[in-house]
């Protein structure tokens, strides 16, 4: 059996729960069938507030490595409590990331730190419209509003939120035309490195 | 040299004298905007005590309406000799004051219902029905700036009753608030009759007395 | 109904979730927060979480004016005609109008955003400065301070609508901003004519904006430097009647209240290590 761990254990700044949330990506990962040998580390920044959200998905060795902002599973109704059903919402589309790095068409896409704002952005509709799809309320207009921001307020770019939204089979190779085809690789580079937030986590 | 023609054309029909005139124009007036002022003074204070997000904001906009009628027997009293706007500026009577105080009474959060009855199913249709008697009335030539105003003013009367009559259908969803908002008009429309209209007993005109003998 | 709310008595339904300003101030994040590099104060595209914290602005902006629309409708009832003119009392129920246009646009926005109502905490410090019981005291908070505060918010807003070629946004911005400068003109044009005879009233309520200016600067939330996500508008406050000293005054006062905010947060800093 593959490990699970959860940084930090225990929480000083947030109320949660490193073992709920053990419990809960043994539980999501099983559900998307992600390979029970694969070890799974999480690192939650339980300094960064909810809506200072970020979240990564790389593959380190074979291994899952997870990275968010505390903000993800923070309560909307109360400061610095836990909310499972957000936290139970972002695991799936991170690990459903995770599975499309292991097998899922997306061996070859760089680290999430090495990615595009559009090629990110493009790939979490891919992921959130699954999430949905799994039954999870995902609203779908928020993700449509994030993707706009980097792939154009245009019909063309809606037309392309759709069909990412609803599929069920994407790739990296996909996922680069989609960027052509919206424009968004004409677009400036962004001045930030894409994983300020967890560079900003280290120090 | 033009062919000449009558002063009125043959469509044209206003005609003079009308019920009211220059004083009783100004008093009738003198009672509307201090009916206005209460109730925009009243919406406004009301729009932080609603919770309804739908309310709250036809209550901020009705609020502005009913300013703006204030507004324009605010310009018409100086046409009609009255230049001490203030001083004409009363209610029709002491039922009058009792009325609107009533109207304005509730505060809970929990009292849309009382509020939006007392003024679109009472206030308000007791304002159209003194406006309208009052542009029926007067003279179509010599009171036609007031007849101007009526009419700016009952376009908004109209669409608020409207607005104001759907909310309050919406929030009647059960036998209860059916009940409250009866009970909440009854008690309103006592007060109000017993002022005899927002411009007083002869805010809608009187029945002539058909028992009269003849000879 | 009585006379004179407080920002604890505003009606609101199950959605809507007050801020516990105890919550905020000791938050144990604070300080880890003011030592993390977020990215950029101002809000451009490539800054961390731009949608999320956008959508948090635009919910604070939401709230602000639900709360605006109470405050200009409390004041064309708190007082009496002695106190507060008809005209005074008019332009307020106007304003009342306007705010509650700015609360439907604000809600189309949160629509086009993918915000829910409620989903962001509600602080009720814009509804505080709008009641004072002094009507003079309480247009500089309001009209001047307040709505100044929505200049300055939806000219960001505005820019930032503009950046990402965001059509919805760029166009209600630029409504809600021209209304914000006829607000903040009728601050100032009343200010001018109730305190005319009364110059030591007049200096009292120009005071109590400082102060509200300051409280409304948010620790460096709003300035004329890069750190400051809002900036401060000086052409549209210019338009709404404010002259140059008073908006270098606005900027000494932001400036002031970041370097306070820095402070405080050394001194956490410091008591926690």
């Amino acid at each position: 059996m593959g490990s699970i761990t959860v940084t930090p254990d225990p929480f000083h700044l947030v109320e949660f729960d490193a073992a709920v949330l053990r419990g809960l990506i043994e539980e999501v990962a099983g559900s998307l069938q992600i390979p029970p040998t694969v070890d799974i580390s999480l690192i939650v920044d339980e300094a960064l507030p909810h809506p200072i959200l970020g979240c990564e998905t790389n593959l380190v060795d074979g291994a899952i490595d997870l990275w968010c902002s505390g903000g993800w599973f923070e309560s909307r109704n109360k400061t610095r409590a836990f909310s499972e059903r957000h936290a139970r919402g972002v695991l799936t589309a991170m690990l459903l990331r995770a599975r499309d790095r292991l097998s899922g068409g997306f061996e070859d896409a760089p680290a999430d730190g090495e990615l595009t704002l559009a090629e990110r952005s493009a790939w979490d509709v891919y992921a959130w419209g699954r999430t949905d799809q799994l039954g999870h309320r995902v609203h779908r207009q928020k993700r449509l509003y994030d993707f706009r921001l980097q792939h154009g307020f245009t019909d063309a770019a809606d037309a392309v939120f759709d069909r990412l939204w609803t599929s069920n089979s994407s790739s990296w190779g996909a996922i680069r035309e989609i960027c052509a085809e919206t424009g968004a690789v004409l677009r400036p580079k962004a001045k930030l490195p894409a994983d300020l937030l967890r560079r900003g986590s280290r120090h | 040299m033009s062919t000449a023609r009558a002063p009125f054309a043959p469509w044209d029909r206003r005609e003079i004298p009308g019920l009211f005139g220059v004083e009783e124009s100004a008093r009738r007036i003198g009672n509307y905007r201090w009916t206005e002022m209460r109730l925009f003074e009243a919406l406004g204070g009301w729009v932080a005590t609603v919770p309804e997000l739908d309310v709250k904001m036809v209550l901020g906009r009705h609020c502005y309406q009913h300013a703006w009628h204030a507004e324009l027997w605010t310009k018409r009293l100086p046409e009609l000799r009255e230049m001490n706007v203030e001083r004409m500026t009363t209610p029709a009577n002491d039922e009058m004051v009792a009325f609107m105080d009533a109207v304005s009474e509730p505060e809970a959060a929990e009292l849309t219902i009382e509020k939006l009855v007392g003024v679109y199913r009472v206030l308000i249709p007791r304002t159209i029905a003194a406006y309208t008697y009052h542009m029926n009335g007067t003279s179509t030539i010599t009171d036609s700036p007031t007849i101007r105003s009526l009419n700016f003013a009952l376009q908004d009367e109209f669409d608020n009753w409207r607005e104001g009559e759907m909310l309050i259908q919406s929030l009647l969803d059960s036998p209860e608030k059916v009940e409250r908002a009866i009970r909440r008009q009854g008690e309103l429309e006592r007060l109000i009759t017993a002022a005899g209209g927002i411009a007083g007993p002869d805010s809608i005109g009187t029945q002539p007395d058909l028992q009269e003998a003849t000879i | 109904m009585k006379r004179h709310l407080n920002e604890n008595e505003l009606a609101r339904d199950e959605r809507f979730r007050r801020n516990r300003i105890e919550d905020q101030i000791f938050d144990p994040r604070n300080v880890a927060m003011s030592t993390r590099d977020l990215g950029p104060a101002q809000m451009s595209v490539d800054r961390p979480a731009v949608s999320e914290r956008s959508r948090s602005l635009m919910h604070g902006i939401f709230v602000g004016e639900i709360q605006a629309l109470e405050g200009a409708g409390r004041t064309c009832y708190d007082f009496d005609d002695a106190d507060a003119p008809f005209a005074l009392k008019l332009d307020m129920a106007r304003q009342c109008w306007d705010e509650s246009r700015h609360v439907e646009i604000s809600c189309k926005l949160s629509d086009h955003m993918g915000t829910d109502i409620g989903e962001y905490g509600e602080s009720a410090f814009l509804f505080a400065a709008a009641c004072n019981p002094d009507p003079v005291m309480r247009l500089c908070g309001v009209n001047r301070a307040l709505e100044g505060l929505a200049i300055d918010v939806f000219s960001s807003m505005k820019t930032f609508g503009e950046s990402t070629e965001d059509p919805i946004l760029t166009f209600c911005e630029d409504w809600m901003l021209a209304d914000e400068v006829t607000h903040v003109k009728m601050g100032s044009d009343w200010l001018r004519r109730l305190t005319e005879n009364d110059l030591d009233r007049r200096e009292r309520a120009l005071d109590f904006q400082r102060t509200v200016d300051k409280v409304f600067s948010l620790g460096g939330f709003r300035g004329e430097s890069e750190e400051n996500p809002i900036q401060i508008t000086r052409k549209f406050r210019e338009l709404a009647g404010f002259s140059q000293d008073e908006c270098d005054e606005l900027a000494a006062i932001a400036q002031q209240a970041m370097e306070d905010a820095r402070t405080m947060v050394a001194a956490a800093a410091a008591s926690q290590s």
